[in-house]
């Protein structure tokens, strides 16, 4: 073969066996898209949804404190990161695998573990134990969402609390306004777990968000101090009790996996606790950012 | 020689003088003396708890025979938010029955329907009443028959009524939900401990109920379509002494919510509170019983400032408070497990003015220093 052939050779296939390689490993990567269902021991990589920064209504649930007195935080407007997360929570199928190969606590007594539900009676401990499991199984990185990402992930579904300042001549003026207010906010839901996918998807087109399972978040119990123009002078924090996220917001400690008698929260507890995961953005190089970005995971 | 006008002259005397000290003689002296037929009629119709029907206080008039009518209704309850359910037996269908409330010396006359649609033989055992198993003998009605039972209130108090149709079917029937309570003012209307006349603006009634609900192999509670169908497991739960929930008003979470308990700053409220069946020692978070008939029984002064007093199964007690603060109260079982793990929780909802002096937070929660 002439030199000059060889070249020829060379600048065709050398493309041509990299865009076969490309399209193999791409292939590969948009196989694993549909829901994980239990079909052997083998984990699937669950169905995701990308959100692209943008900017949305944050109402922080951490208490703030200006001249001793509770006041309420307004709501900022923010933009998000972006976010990959769990189109479904993760279900009773995976999280008993989870429990199968000993990495995952057992869910409350009481919680429905009917395949292909969200799985509940699980705690903060619980979600993060999964989540460390669920990432060396898969050998990408997931964790909790914090109640920042999962508002912005919830987008319409989320409504939030109303809450007043402290009437510093008479502090029961919150209490009974924030009672009221949880009568008018609790719709009778049936509590009961439905099938995945049963409350419908929001305009992210992730489903069965605000339902009736609360979802942990990564964001711990804060109280704020501020001053008169609302600027942070101290903050505490405690990770014993973390923030569910539904409807609105709560305080739940972090071992609990059945809050119907309540719990840090004021007002209706939340029916069910149950989970999604984030997948926090690895960068595997240029070839994991190319898939990523024709899969419109990056813009 | 003892004459008839002798011993009534006697009994006269002693009338005077026991009125001349100050107290009224008891209606059982003068029994004999009342011609019912002479007596004025009323009929008053009954409502559901927590809610009370209207009524004096102290009254003038003289005793009256008081007309009431209780339809006996067998009918499928929820009692928890997971939906766990009853084949309940009840008085005009609540659990508790609707409290009555008549005076010292008047006569309640009941009217007790057993409709056709119902299941099983009913009666009533009236804990204020005299004799017959307290009416239980002479009220037992099948499916589709009434019977008419009239009994003098003879104690000032607040009492226990439940259907006791006979042996095992007494608890069952209890614990069913089929009990509740009547009150019997003193004509003079409540007195404190020093015999002082107190009123109140208010009134609820608070009947405590223990359930008893059998669970499947996997926990879940079992729901019947037929009281008669829970008997034999029910009696199995019954035996462990231990219910599976311990509730106000029928149903975990019946008086919360929407339906809380109201009141105001100033407010006088009296509690009535009934456990036919098991004890409870209520306590109101945030307030005191200011004058408490722990007993429930009139003619005994009033104990003072309780914190948490106690019913003992098969009474009615009664809490008078006038409220001082605003804010949210719970008035529980103050047995904590029962209040939040069975459900022996109510809510009151108060508004008003903040007194400071009562109670402040003088810094409010800050880093340590």
């Amino acid at each position: 073969m002439t030199r000059r052939a060889l070249l020829s050779l060379i600048s065709i296939a050398l493309p041509a066996s990299i865009l076969a390689g490309l399209s193999v490993f791409i292939f590969s990567m948009t196989t694993f898209s549909s829901p994980s269902l239990v079909a052997n021991t083998d984990i699937l990589i669950p169905e995701t949804v990308y959100i692209s920064p943008s900017h949305y209504d944050y109402h922080p649930t951490e208490l703030r404190l200006y001249d001793g007195r509770n006041i309420a935080a307004p709501p900022t407007n923010l933009l998000s990161a972006p976010l990959t997360i769990m189109k479904y929570q993760v279900s009773t199928n995976d999280y008993a695998l989870c429990i199968a190969e000993g990495a995952c606590g057992p869910v409350d007594k009481r919680a429905d573990t009917s395949p292909n539900r969200p799985v509940t009676g699980v705690s903060f401990l619980d979600a993060t134990a999964y989540a460390k499991w669920f990432s060396a199984k898969t050998g990408q990185v997931w964790r909790l969402p914090t109640d920042q990402e999962w508002v912005v992930a919830a987008a319409e579904r989320y409504v939030g609390v109303e809450t007043i300042d402290d009437n510093p001549d008479n502090p029961a003026e919150r209490w009974l306004a924030d009672y009221r207010d949880v009568k008018e906010r609790s719709a009778d839901i049936d509590p009961a777990p439905r099938p995945l996918g049963s409350f419908g998807e929001n305009t992210h087109g992730i489903a069965d968000m605000a339902g009736n399972v609360w979802e942990w978040t990564d964001t711990c119990y804060e109280r704020l101090w501020v001053d008169a123009q609302g600027n942070v002078q101290n903050r505490l924090e405690n990770c014993g009790v973390h923030v569910v996220a539904g409807r609105h917001t709560a305080y739940i400690s972090a071992f609990i996996k059945d809050a119907r008698s309540g719990g840090c929260s004021v007002g209706v507890p939340p029916a069910n606790l149950g989970f999604r995961l984030v997948r926090a953005p690895t960068d595997g190089g240029p070839l994991t950012r190319l898939t990523q970005w024709l899969q419109g995971q990056r813009s | 020689m003892i004459t008839r006008r002798n011993a009534l002259l006697g009994t006269a005397t002693a009338a005077i003088v026991l009125a001349g000290a100050g107290i009224f003689p008891s209606s059982a002296a003068l029994a004999s003396d009342v011609d019912i037929a002479t007596l004025t009629r009323e009929k008053v119709k009954l409502v559901a708890p927590p809610f009370v029907h209207e009524h004096t206080q102290a009254t003038n008039e003289g005793p009256k025979v008081i007309e009431f009518e209780m339809i006996i209704e067998e009918k499928q309850l929820v009692i928890d938010d997971d939906g766990a359910t009853i084949q309940a037996m009840t008085f005009n269908g609540s659990v508790p029955g609707p409290l009555m409330v008549v005076h010292e010396g008047d006569f309640v006359e009941l009217t007790l329907i057993n409709p056709e649609t119902n299941t099983l033989q009913h009666n009533i055992d009236f804990h204020a009443a005299t004799g017959a198993l307290g009416g239980g003998e002479l009220t037992l009605v099948n499916p589709g028959e009434q019977v008419v039972l009239r009994f003098q209130a003879t104690r000032p108090g607040t009492f226990v009524y439940h259907c006791a149709p006979g042996g095992s079917m007494i608890p069952w029937h209890v614990v069913s939900g089929m009990n509740g309570a009547i009150m019997v003012l003193p004509r003079e209307g409540l007195k404190d401990e020093k015999g002082n006349p107190v009123t109140y603006d208010k009134v609820y009634y608070v009947g405590e109920q223990d359930f008893y609900i059998p669970r499947d192999a996997d926990g879940k509670y079992i729901s019947y379509d037929s009281p008669g169908e829970n008997y034999a497991d029910m009696l199995e739960v019954m035996r462990t002494l231990t219910p599976t929930h311990e509730v106000f008003n029928g149903a975990v979470g019946a008086l919360t919510g929407e339906n809380a308990l109201t009141s105001k700053v100033g407010e006088t409220v009296l509690i009535v509170h009934s456990q036919a069946n098991r004890d409870t020692r209520p306590h109101l978070i945030g307030g005191h019983g200011d004058l408490v008939w722990e007993t429930g029984k009139f003619n005994n002064p009033p104990e003072k400032d309780l914190e948490t007093w106690f019913i003992r199964g098969g009474s009615a007690g009664a809490a008078l408070y006038t409220f001082l603060q605003p804010g949210i109260y719970a008035y529980v079982n103050h047995n904590l497990i029962e209040a939040v793990e069975l459900g022996a929780t109510a809510h009151f909802e108060v508004e008003g003015e903040w007194n400071d002096t009562l109670m402040t937070q003088v810094s409010a929660p800050a880093p340590i220093e």
